[in-house]
C-alpha cells in the first residue's frame, strides 16, 4: 500500500507541513539591516517582537501614466 | 577517530532570537568559501578560589565566558560568505552567527541530518595577510562566542 493509498484511509489524516515565513530585520541590534529569516510560522511572534517584520512579496505592478493621474 | 577535513562555515549577519537550532536553522546562510582553518567555538569557565583556613584551596564553578579564536582564509573574489564575514568584522556591531557543518554532499555540502555546530557572537579584527614573497593573499577575522555552542544537525 502506498501512501497516497494511506491518506486515503478513512480517521487517517495527514499532518500538515509547517510552514515557514520569511521576515526581513529592521533593528540593527539584530544584526544587519535587512538580513532574511525564514522561521517556522508558530515561532514568528517572537522574531515580530524584536525587530524583524514580514518580508514584502516583490510586485511587477506597474503604474501608468492614467493610474498617476486624479480626477 | 575522525579529522576535520570537509567541514565548512556558513555565516550570517544576525543573531538568532533564542540560542536554539531551531532559531538558528531561520536564519539566512551563507558559505564563506577559501577557509584554511574554522573558529574554535566552545566556552571557558573561571574558577572561584575559596582558600580556606584548614590549609587547602576549594573551588566553586564560576561564570562562563565564551571562546575567542581566529580562522584564517584565501582572499577568493565576489565570494558573497567572505564579504559578509569582512562586513561583519569591519562593522560598527559585529554582530555574526556561525555555522560549521560536517557535510555529507557533493563538495561537502550539508545535507538533511549533517552534523552542525552554531554559535552566536562578534566578529572583528580583519586583517589581511602580510605581503612577503612566501605568503599568499588572504587574511584572517576573529571570532568570541557570545552564548554557548549549540550542537545539532542540518535541517530539512
Amino acid at each position: 500500500m502506498g501512501n497516497s493509498d494511506l491518506r486515503k484511509l478513512p480517521g487517517n489524516r495527514v499532518k500538515p507541513l509547517a510552514t515557514r515565513v520569511s521576515l526581513t530585520n529592521t533593528n540593527k541590534a539584530n544584526g544587519a539591516i535587512g538580513a532574511i529569516a525564514n522561521p517556522f510560522e508558530s515561532d514568528a511572534a517572537q522574531w515580530l517582537a524584536i525587530g524583524w517584520t514580514r518580508t514584502l512579496p516583490e510586485t511587477t505592478e506597474t503604474l501608468t501614466p492614467k493610474d498617476n493621474t486624479h480626477d | 577517530m575522525t579529522n576535520f577535513i570537509g567541514q565548512t562555515l556558513f555565516v550570517a549577519e544576525a543573531l538568532p532570537t533564542t540560542n536554539t537550532a531551531a532559531a538558528f536553522a531561520a536564519l539566512t546562510w551563507v558559505r564563506v568559501n577559501g577557509e584554511l582553518d574554522l573558529f574554535q567555538l566552545g566556552v571557558t569557565h573561571s574558577m572561584v578560589e575559596i582558600p580556606k583556613l584548614s590549609g587547602f584551596t576549594t573551588v566553586d564553578k564560576g561564570a562562563g565566558t565564551g571562546s575567542e579564536s581566529t580562522a584564517t582564509f584565501e582572499e577568493v573574489p565576489s565570494d558573497a560568505g567572505q564579504e559578509d564575514i569582512k562586513n561583519a568584522a569591519d562593522g560598527d556591531s559585529g554582530i555574526l552567527s556561525v555555522k560549521i557543518v560536517d557535510g555529507s554532499g557533493a563538495a561537502n555540502a550539508p545535507v538533511s541530518g549533517d552534523p552542525v555546530i552554531y554559535a552566536q557572537g562578534i566578529a572583528h579584527s580583519h586583517v589581511p595577510n602580510q605581503p612577503t614573497n612566501t605568503t599568499f593573499q588572504g587574511f584572517s577575522i576573529s571570532f568570541r562566542q557570545n552564548a554557548p555552542t549549540i550542537v545539532a544537525t542540518e535541517p530539512a
